[in-house]
Order: C-alpha cells, then sequence, then structure tokens
C-alpha cells in the first residue's frame, strides 16, 4: 500500500515537472534541456526557507518565485538562439546552476545537501503520513495544472503553437515573439520550481547529485513518451515514467544487484527514447490526427 | 613558473579535449545534428582497455589499447546503424533527443559491466621528463603528441586523399549525400570510426592520467562541445584550437577562481559562445576543413 | 499613405541583391512589381517587411523608419506580407489561422487571461465573427474548421490573403499570389485584391503572371539584377527596351549554357 502511495506522489510530482516542460517544448517547440535547474532551485528555495523557519506554503510559493524569476533571468539571452543551440545551451546552463549549488557552501551546504527538510503541517502537525502527503499533493498539483491548462489553452497558448510551427510567420504577424517565449518559459519554471518543492519536502533531503541532467532527461522522456503539446500527454508519459523506474527498483533482485538499478534503468529509458524517435516521435497521445 | 605549469598542464588537457571534439565537430558538420552519444566514445575508449586488461582477457597494455580502440569505433559504427540513420533527414532535435537515448544506453551498459566506483587500471606510468625547470609527465607529453600526431594525420587525410576530399565535400554540401558515384558508406564509416577513434584515444589518456568513472563521457562532452564551438562547427582543426583554449583557460583559471569551478569554464564558454558568436572564433563557411 | 525608399541596398557576401533602388509607391491602389527571377523582388519585399536589414538607404512608411524595425513592428504599422509559397499553419483549422494572428486579442497577455476572462472572451466572440465574414469574402467557409493542410494550394494562397486582411494592413505586400494556383482561384483572387482596392488599402504585388499584372496595375515597377529598371505604365513596360533586354538577356544565357 505504502509502495503504491508513494508512486503516486512521485507520479504526480513529476506530472507537473513534465506538463510545465510541455508548456515550453510541446506547446512554444522550445527545447529546454536545462529544465531541470528550474526544479532544483525550487526545491533549494524550498528547502533552505523552510529548514530557517519558515512555513512550507511560504516555501513553496517562494519556489514558484524563485524559480519563475530565474527563468525570467535566463530566458532573455538564451531565447534569442535557435533550436537545437537552445537546447544545448540550457544544458550548460543547467549544469552551470548545479555546480553553483555545489560550491556555494555557504548558502547551500554545497555536497553535503540539506537535511531534514519538513513536511508541511496538517492541522497543526507535521504530514508525516504518505496519505496526508499526497493529498496535498494532489491540492497543490490540481492547482499548477489547472493554470498550465488555462494558459495552455487560451489565446496566448494559442499563439505559442504558431512560433512552434513557423517561427518568421509568428514574427511577420505583429508580435514580440522573444517576449511570448519568455513568458512561456517563466511559468513554464515556476510550475517546475513548484514540483521541485513538493519534492523536496517529500524525500525531506536533497543535494546537489539530485539534479543531474538524468532527471532532464527523465522529465524529457515523460514529454516525449507521453504525447508533446496535449494536456494528457505529459501525465501519461509522467506516470509511465515513474512506474518503470520504481517498479526497476523494487524488482526481487539480489541485494549484491542493487547498484544495476540505475543502469538498467538508463538502458531502459535510453532504448525506450530512440525507440520513441524512430516509431512515433509525436508520443502516445498524438496531438493532430495525422 | 607556477603559471608555466599550469600552462603545461592546460596544454596537455586541452590536446585531449581536441580529440574529444574531433568526432563531435565532424559528425555535426557533415550529418548536421549533435550527437550526445559522443561522450561515451570516451568513456568506452577507457573503459574498453580495463575490460581487455582484466581476466579473462589480461592482455597486455598495448595489445588492451588496440583492442579497445576496435571495440570502441564499432560501438559507434553499430549506434549509427541501429539509432541514427533510420532517422536519417529528421529534423536535428529529433537526432539530439535519439543521441541522448543512446548515450544512456551505452552509459548504462558501461555502468552495468564495470560498476559506479572509481577504478584505475593499475599500470604505473610515471615518470617525467624537466626542461629549463619545467616538468611535464610522460603522459601530458603523450596527451600532447598524440594529438598533434592524430591531428597531422587528419590533415593528410583531409587535404591529400580522395576520401578526404570527398569528405570535405560532403560536409560544405549535404545534398551530395544523395548523389550516387560518392563512396557514401566509405564516407559514414571513416567519420563515424574516426570521430570514435579520436575520442577513445583521448578517454585512454585521460584514464591513464588520472581514473575511469562511468560519467567521464559525459563530462567530457560539454567541454568537447565548447571547443566544437570555439572553432566553428565542422571544422576540426579549429576544435584542435578550441580544444587547448578550453584546456589552458581552465588550468590557468584555477589561479584565479576556487578549483569547485573548474568545469564551469567551459560550460560558462559554451553559452558565450552561443549568444555572441555561434560561428566559432574563426569564421569559416560549414565544412570540415 | 505611401511607401518610400531611397537608395537601398542590401549585399550577401559578394551578391548584391538589392542595388541603389528608390521608389516611392504614391497613391497607386495597386503596383506591381516584376523582373526575372534573381532580380531582387523577394529581397525587396523582405526589407520593406523587415526580415532583411538594408545596408544601406531608408525606407519609410507614413513616417516610421521600416528599415529600423523589427518585422513585428512593422505588421503593427500596417505594412503586412503574404509569403511567397504558402506558410499557412498546416495543423491549425482554417478559421484558427486567422485568430491566432488576428491583432486585438488581449488574451493573449497572461494577466487578461486570468483577470479579465470575460473581456478574452468577447474578444474571442469580435473576431471570430471577423474571421468568419472573411472566410465569407474568400469563399473558404464551408472550410472553415478544416485543417488547413487539408486546402488546396490556391486555397492556402486565399487563406493568406485572409491573415493579411484580419492584420487590419494599409499596404499589403503580396508575393507572388498566384504562383502554382490553377485558373479558377486565380480569379478568385483577383477579385479579392480588386476589393481591396475599393477598401483603400494600398497593394504591392510581386507576379510572373503578366496579363494578370496588366489588368490590375495601374503601375508597374520592374527590377533587374537588383536595380529598378522601369516605374510606369504596364502595357509601356513590355515595350520599354531596358525591360526587353532584361528579360530576354536571361532567355540568352539559358540557350547559350
Amino acid at each position: 500500500m505504502d509502495y503504491i502511495l508513494h508512486v503516486l506522489i512521485m507520479a504526480l510530482i513529476y506530472t507537473v515537472f513534465a506538463s510545465s516542460l510541455n508548456l515550453q517544448l510541446g506547446l512554444a517547440g522550445l527545447y529546454n534541456f536545462g529544465h531541470v535547474a528550474f526544479f532544483a532551485l525550487g526545491a533549494y528555495g524550498s528547502a533552505l526557507l523552510t529548514v530557517n523557519g519558515l512555513p512550507v506554503a511560504v516555501g513553496w510559493i517562494a519556489a514558484i518565485a524563485i524559480a519563475g524569476l530565474l527563468g525570467l533571468v535566463i530566458a532573455y539571452p538564451l531565447l534569442r538562439l535557435t533550436g537545437d543551440y537552445f537546447g544545448v545551451a540550457s544544458l550548460a546552463f543547467a549544469e552551470i546552476i548545479r555546480i553553483l549549488l555545489l560550491n556555494e557552501r555557504w548558502l547551500t551546504k554545497g555536497p553535503m545537501g540539506v537535511p531534514a527538510i519538513p513536511r508541511p503541517t496538517w492541522l497543526g502537525m507535521p504530514a508525516t503520513s504518505l496519505v496526508q502527503y499526497l493529498i496535498i499533493v494532489i491540492v497543490a498539483s490540481a492547482a499548477v495544472l489547472a493554470v498550465l491548462v488555462v494558459v495552455g489553452r487560451s489565446p496566448f497558448g494559442r499563439f505559442l503553437k504558431v512560433i512552434r510551427e513557423d517561427e518568421e510567420v509568428a514574427r511577420a504577424f505583429g508580435r514580440d515573439i522573444v517576449s511570448y517565449k519568455v513568458r512561456c518559459v517563466m511559468v513554464g519554471a515556476g510550475a517546475a520550481g513548484l514540483a521541485g518543492a513538493m519534492w523536496a519536502h517529500y524525500v525531506t533531503y536533497i543535494s546537489p547529485a539530485d539534479f543531474t541532467i538524468e532527471v532532464t532527461i527523465l522529465v524529457l522522456l515523460s514529454v516525449v513518451l507521453g504525447g508533446r503539446g496535449t494536456f494528457a500527454g505529459p501525465i501519461l508519459g509522467a506516470f509511465l515514467v515513474i512506474l518503470v523506474q520504481e517498479a526497476v527498483r523494487f524488482l526481487p533482485l539480489p541485494p549484491e544487484w542493487g547498484r544495476l538499478v540505475v543502469p538498467i534503468q538508463g538502458i531502459i529509458f535510453g532504448g525506450v527514447l530512440v525507440a520513441m524517435m524512430i516509431l512515433r516521435p509525436q508520443g502516445f497521445i498524438p496531438e493532430h490526427r495525422e | 613558473m607556477y603559471y608555466l605549469e599550469l600552462l603545461i598542464n592546460g596544454i596537455a588537457a586541452g590536446g585531449t579535449y581536441a580529440l574529444f571534439a574531433v568526432g563531435l565537430t565532424m559528425v555535426y558538420g557533415i550529418f548536421r545534428f549533435i550527437n550526445f552519444a559522443h561522450g561515451e566514445m570516451i568513456a568506452w575508449g577507457a573503459y574498453g582497455v580495463l575490460l581487455f586488461l582484466a581476466p579473462p582477457f589480461g592482455l597486455p597494455l598495448w595489445l588492451a589499447i588496440i583492442l579497445a580502440l576496435a571495440l570502441t569505433a564499432g560501438i559507434a559504427l553499430a549506434s549509427e546503424r541501429i539509432a541514427f540513420r533510420p532517422l536519417a533527414g529528421r529534423a536535428p532535435l529529433v537526432l539530439l533527443i535519439a543521441s541522448i537515448g543512446v548515450s544512456f544506453v551505452l552509459r548504462g551498459i558501461l555502468q552495468f559491466i564495470f560498476g559506479a566506483d572509481l577504478q584505475s587500471y593499475g599500470v604505473e606510468i610515471s615518470g617525467r621528463i624537466e626542461i629549463f625547470g619545467l616538468v611535464a609527465t610522460y603522459i601530458q607529453l603523450a596527451m600532447l603528441g598524440l594529438s598533434l600526431t592524430f591531428f597531422a594525420g587528419l590533415y593528410v587525410l583531409l587535404r591529400f586523399t580522395l576520401l578526404g576530399k570527398t569528405l570535405r565535400a560532403v560536409a560544405d554540401n549535404a545534398e551530395l549525400f544523395g548523389i550516387m558515384g560518392l563512396p557514401l558508406a566509405r564516407v559514414r564509416l571513416v567519420v563515424w570510426s574516426l570521430g570514435a577513434l579520436f575520442a577513445a584515444t583521448g578517454g585512454i589518456l585521460l584514464a591513464l592520467d588520472t581514473n575511469l568513472e562511468p560519467y567521464m563521457g559525459l563530462t567530457n562532452l560539454l567541454k568537447a562541445f565548447a571547443a566544437v564551438l570555439l572553432g566553428g562547427a565542422g571544422n576540426v582543426f579549429g576544435a584542435l584550437l578550441g580544444g587547448l583554449i578550453i584546456g589552458v583557460g581552465e588550468n590557468l583559471g584555477t589561479a584565479i577562481i576556487s578549483p569547485g569551478y573548474k568545469d564551469l569554464i567551459a560550460f560558462a564558454v559554451v553559452v558565450i559562445m552561443l549568444l555572441f558568436r555561434p560561428q566559432g572564433l574563426f569564421a569559416v563557411k560549414s565544412g570540415v576543413r | 499613405m505611401s511607401l518610400l525608399m531611397t537608395g537601398v541596398s542590401k549585399h550577401f557576401g559578394g551578391i548584391t541583391a538589392i542595388d541603389n533602388v528608390s521608389l516611392d509607391l504614391g497613391d497607386a491602389p495597386i503596383v506591381g512589381l516584376i523582373g526575372p527571377n534573381g532580380s531582387g523582388k523577394s529581397s525587396l519585399f523582405h526589407c520593406i517587411s523587415g526580415f532583411y536589414a538594408p545596408d544601406a538607404g531608408e525606407i519609410v512608411f507614413e513616417g516610421a523608419p521600416l528599415h529600423a524595425l523589427p518585422p513585428h513592428r512593422i505588421n503593427q504599422l500596417g505594412v503586412v506580407r503574404t509569403f511567397q509559397f504558402s506558410r499557412v499553419l498546416p495543423f491549425m483549422t482554417v478559421r484558427d489561422n486567422l485568430l491566432a494572428i488576428a491583432p486585438g486579442q488581449s488574451g493573449e497577455r497572461l494577466t487578461k487571461v486570468f483577470f479579465a476572462p470575460g473581456r478574452t472572451r468577447r474578444d474571442e466572440e469580435r473576431l471570430t465573427i471577423e474571421a468568419d465574414r472573411i472566410l465569407d469574402l474568400l469563399k473558404l467557409d464551408r472550410l472553415a474548421d478544416q485543417p488547413a493542410g487539408r486546402l488546396s494550394y490556391g486555397q492556402q494562397k486565399l487563406l493568406e490573403i485572409g491573415r493579411v486582411l484580419i492584420s487590419k494592413p494599409k499596404l499589403i505586400l503580396l508575393d507572388e499570389p498566384t504562383a502554382g494556383v490553377n485558373p479558377t482561384l486565380i480569379r478568385e483572387i483577383v477579385a479579392v485584391i480588386k476589393k481591396l482596392r475599393e477598401d483603400g488599402i494600398q497593394c504591392f504585388i510581386v507576379e510572373h503572371n503578366m496579363p494578370l499584372i496588366c489588368e490590375i496595375c495601374e503601375r508597374v515597377l520592374v527590377m533587374d539584377a537588383g536595380s529598378l529598371i522601369f516605374d510606369g505604365k504596364p502595357d509601356a513596360s513590355q515595350e520599354d527596351p531596358r525591360v526587353i533586354e532584361a528579360y530576354l538577356g536571361k532567355v540568352d544565357d539559358a540557350a547559350e549554357g
């Protein structure tokens, strides 16, 4: 039972994380390979504030703000870049963030990480039970997903699709597309920040090693697998990815095989990514009927 | 004196980065996509030697190296055949994502076989030379020497052989791939195996100098990409210079900033070059030169 | 209400695409721009619409310096263009192709989306009525909910004109509006262009179809190798020796080569 709750919590967190990437990648065609940076900043932001006494709710709101602000800061310079260059630049940027988190020990405690991150309080007591945390995550996720849906379905979201389909046409019709892209990244970043905060308060201990490029790959896989540009796609993708990830972890492997979990996950995810690109690049849930 | 030592370290490291960068820049120049899995050629080169050194092979170092190089070239060709050729003609981003997948598979297999701990060859190649009070280890000399030798060989290939001229022609105009009569299969073979060989050599040198860990490919990939960007996509000799600049910059940089930020220099170079001068410092037309 | 170009030049490496072109579009409702392939017609349109920055010279429209403005600002000033090859968005419906780029949709500002949803909805309704009116004019109304990719090429070119219309243009740059279009739809396009004249919108048309130019333009400009070599009536252009040489010269080269 606990296992199911754990998987549900992780899947929901990743759903928010994947949906926030989908807004950029699926709707606007922005290949943000550094998206883990926003997740990390949300996690660290909320963790550091709440470890120093602030209530968790404040921490989570701050996580959204910090991540969103960073989105704004990096978006302007990087969003002038096209397609794959933006992908690589955002990737480099995420690594820069991780190195900063690793080295600025006065702030982040460096490689030791931040332990004892508090759970949110629930009727006066910390929500230590999985059920309580799940409910909190459901509520927070639903709120953020609702925001993402509204943005995606709005005329703003519609124009993001124009940008994705044909940037020259987008530019030719009276809009400053950099402004659209920046706002898109900001919203995505803020949502990812909340996902990071939810994750940090779930696992209660974070360190820079939790925010490597592997995490970006996982969330990228979620979006690509489930179907970009749709609302349901990232949900399906996130659930699938988390299920596989947790399933491999819970396989009845002999103890000395424990070290094989990570590489097996890597092989499976990598193989699926390649297969999807060859066989069904639009993902399981296609945005258009072909 | 201290700075000269750093300079030597930087040049040696830079030579290795240049070796890493060649395959990346050739594939980008000719096939027009960023091969994220290229980093794993570095790792597999290094680990391949480990594989052949250990039982059940137990081979001498020189033989293990040769076999490791062959193995890595084989892996590169296999990944091209299985993952990239089916995607020929698709958007560069699709290929980039596929290459990310390939890198995960290759790294996963590596970690599956060898585990995640730091390893070393257990072979001591100590020994250093001293000129005018400056010290360079044999391995550093090998790094620089091999790098320059390989690049000289590459130069000969590109300038004076028919194959090399074909390579440069195809890099200039990818549509030539559709024209019959060009030895395209051979071009493909050469580009992918050469790139892997260069990278694997660099990986082996790196492992001899330091140690092996499964992420060594990934960590050096971005540095290789920084060298590619400095040199201009497709420009292999630009990549050589780019690698040297990164190596020297990193090592001299440690005199100013804390060592923990050493890696950040390469990443910062990537971002800055992409923002301000994506065509490279030397701004030649695309192609393989 | 006119477009004024003075001394505009544009080079690409060793190639001169536009060579010291000056023109005053004046009040003529429909002006044609013709010339052999590679004479710089599309480059000229790119410069006017902001996709190229001229290396020299000025482009002024109603006092605004177009040569120094990005494409989206130029569009906002009322200079709207179509593209040489159909650039409709194939996966969006025909109507959405118009709605997505229509100006005046407050819902493209995120604050309005969340804090003024009523206004967003009203804008959408107003724009939908406008879009349907335009589709009706273009005889594309039956296809309003179809993905634009299903349209025939000619219908797509019509849709491109629809996109321009919903953008409230003052000056329209039509880049080969009838190229590749079947004759029936060409008549439709011509009818629409003539109607634009009635609405006081000025058209600047690049075309290869000479009979068409003679039919609808009072004035035609001819380019060759980046230079403007003729500016006058369409019939006169057919007799002008420089124009003849520009076209025939190319034919001679082709015959020799």
